[in-house]
């Protein structure tokens, strides 16, 4: 600067003679000004914020003008920005206090004031006096910058103790609004560092939200896949089959299984896909069956109700599945049935993230749909097939009907038919004429007098008693009397009587096989010895009969019990049976 | 009437009858018996008809083989004695008498 200021007034001094020094030195003063200004417009370009350029602007201003004091006051955005530079701590103190006021002096909060839309400088001895500046302030620069943006200034008295000349205003107002541009130009600056942090925040928040939006879409994606590949297989074994391979897949798993069960006694649906396919028996067994549903027990309250399923996190309840479960889920699809669904063999390292296991969830919601809906299909398929059975049961069962109604038909004509040939011929019987009658009677006759004729046990048709002389009668008083003395007493009733009940001592001599009996009994049987006879139905007198044969055969005193067996019971003489 | 009738009864007549034949070959014959010292013959003959012979007396009767196996001997006096046949030997049930057993007579 010395040598640029010799450089300019080296040729002066020669041109000029008497004004020459006079214009020399406002020469200089104009070239220490713009140089000032030069400076400063590139001392503040430099400053990286709004609060830098006010720091680096204050000594910049203060040095060419010579001036004791300067602080200034930086608004923004609410915030508050304090600089001073040559104040001691009794003056600094205070006016960091009132700062604020000072601005708002100027710059009221609101917009309620006059509006300042350019820099200005105010310089005057007036100011010196002032409350809301340190005391000696020669001068007070406002600058508007942008809305809620905006910063005052102030300067002490020179060292000089002069006022400011118009060439020392000019400057004074230069810096001002060089400070002015420098401050906007840092503002702008901060705004776009600020606003491209904030982009740069959103940008990175838009990404992650992209990342998340396409993992949904995957996850949605594979849901889709999923319903639209499950909901077209109505066997549950192909849908636990196809199922598994869609998780093994969807989560990178080299291995996993399936495993459904249902009602005691009932058949378990198990799926198993990895190495050594043998181990599906360790899903169907009873064994795995216990194991599977006693992790069902052990979840406690958490059990999955109907519809409903839960991701095994307990590493130990796993590791007691029938097979390797590195991700295990529980379902429960209904009050029947219930399933567990392992995984095996990752991939790839690291744990599920919490989306993926969502997903995972939702994927087996799907299953158990599709798996219900199998299930119902099944039912339906078993029920159709009842019903096709039972239709062919009743078709068959009317075709019987059928048969059975043409037979009754047949029958009931056949009945009708028969019920009136039997009514003609009752018809006809109420009209038989008395030539019938009597041939049915005789006929009757012939055909019972041939049947006793020819019967071994025909009897005559007027008894031969009749014929023959009757036998004497004795009352049971005496017949007792005679019996006591040495008399026969003979019962000539059938043995079936004889055995129900007869005199005692009565000898059982039926009349039907007299003759027998007699040469068996009473061949050696002396002729005098008084014989009494009873026994008598109401169509046959037997112990007249045999009373007549006796006589017959020379016996001398043979008598009939009057009365027979009723007349010796009612006189009270003993009976015996 | 009387010539719907007529067939009936004929058959129930001819039925009759034919159940009064027995086949009686194996049965006919003559057999002897004693109770104490009453010797009794019987004699069955191959017609029905039959005696029952003791020293007092001789008594016709007509008999029978009954389905079971049972002979039936029917007194004139429309009485039954019943008896078994044994190979050749009759036995026969009459009241108040011990069983007499017969024996065929050769």
């Amino acid at each position: 600067m010395s040598n640029a200021k010799g450089n300019i007034s080296t040729p002066d001094s020669e041109r000029d003679t008497t004004d020459g020094h006079r214009t020399a030195a406002a020469v200089d003063r104009q070239l220490l000004h713009i140089q000032t200004l030069y400076e400063a417009t590139r001392e503040l370009s430099g400053a990286a914020t709004p609060s830098a350029v006010l720091n680096a602007f204050l000594p910049i201003a203060m040095g060419p003008l010579g001036l004791t004091f300067g602080f200034g006051v930086l608004g923004r955005d609410g915030g508050l920005h304090v600089a001073t530079l040559g104040l001691g701590a009794a003056d600094r103190d205070p006016f960091d206090a009132n700062a604020r006021m000072l601005v708002d002096k100027f710059f009221p909060p609101g917009g309620t004031g006059p509006a300042i839309s350019s820099p200005a400088v105010l310089a005057g001895q007036h100011l010196s006096h002032s409350a809301d500046v340190p005391s000696g302030t020669s001068a007070i620069a406002v600058i508007p910058l942008d809305t809620g943006s905006h910063a005052v200034l102030g300067f002490g008295p020179k060292l000089t103790g002069e006022p400011f000349s118009d060439d020392e205003t000019d400057l004074l107002n230069g810096l001002v609004t060089t400070l002015s541009t420098a401050l906007k130009k840092a503002c702008a600056e901060q705004d776009i560092t600020e606003r491209n942090t904030s982009l740069k925040a959103a940008l990175a928040q838009t990404r992650e939200a992209h990342e998340a939006l396409d993992r949904r879409a995957f996850q949605l994606h594979t849901l889709y896949e999923a319903t639209l590949e499950l909901s077209a297989i109505n066997e549950p074994g192909a849908l636990c089959n196809a199922f598994v391979l869609t998780l093994m897949g969807t989560f990178s798993f080299s291995a996993g299984w399936i495993a459904l069960y249902g009602p005691e006694g009932s058949e378990p649906d198990a799926v198993y896909r990895g190495p050594e396919p043998d181990r599906r028996t360790l899903l169907i067994s009873h064994s795995g069956r216990d194991k599977v549903l006693g992790r069902f027990v052990e979840l406690k309250d958490r059990m999955p109700q109907h519809g409903q399923s839960v991701l095994l996190e307990d590493g130990a309840a796993r590791a007691a599945l029938p097979l390797d479960a590195d991700v295990a889920v529980l379902f429960t699809l209904d009050n029947d049935w219930r399933g567990a669904i392992g995984l095996f063999s990752p991939l790839s390292e690291g744990t599920m993230p919490p989306d993926m296991r969502k997903l995972l969830l939702s994927l087996v919601r799907t299953f158990m749909v599709s798996l219900g809906n199998a299930k119902h299909v099944q039912l339906i398929h078993a029920l159709n097939s009842d019903l096709a059975a039972r239709n062919v049961e009743l078709q068959n069962t009317l075709d019987e009907l059928t048969s059975a109604r043409r037979e009754i038909n047949l029958l009931t004509e056949a009945r009708e038919a028969i019920i009136g040939l039997v009514q003609g011929e009752v018809q006809r019987v109420w009209r038989a004429s008395w030539l019938d009658v009597s041939l049915i009677i005789l006929a009757g006759v012939i055909l019972g007098g041939l049947f006793n004729a020819s019967s071994p046990s025909g009897i005559d048709l007027i008894p031969r008693s009749f014929f023959e002389p009757q036998p004497e009668m004795v009352a049971a008083q005496d017949a007792r009397t005679l019996a006591g003395s040495g008399a026969v007493i003979l019962d000539a009733r059938p043995v079936e009587f004889y055995n129900q009940g007869h005199l005692r001592d009565a000898v059982n001599l039926p009349s039907d096989m007299f003759g027998f009996a007699y040469s068996m009994k009473l061949a050696d049987l002396d002729p005098a010895v008084p014989i009494i006879v009873y026994g008598r139905t109401i169509s046959r007198n037997y112990a007249v009969d045999v009373a007549q044969k006796l006589t017959g055969l020379g016996h001398e005193k043979v008598l009939v019990l009057d009365g027979g067996l009723d007349a010796w019971e009612e006189a009270g003489y003993e009976v015996d049976s | 009437m009387t010539n719907r009738l007529l067939p009936v009864l004929l058959l129930l007549l001819a039925l009759s009858l034919c159940a009064c034949s027995r086949d009686k070959d194996t049965v006919a014959g003559t057999y002897a018996a004693k109770n104490g010292d009453t010797e009794i013959t019987l004699n069955l003959k191959e017609n029905g008809t039959g005696t029952w012979s003791t020293d007092l007396d001789e008594i016709q009767f007509k008999w029978s083989v009954r389905k079971d196996g049972r002979l039936w001997l029917h007194t004139r006096e429309g009485g039954v004695i019943q008896g078994r046949i044994m190979d050749d030997n009759i036995t026969l049930a009459l009241p108040g008498v011990p069983d007499l057993l017969f024996t065929q007579q050769q």
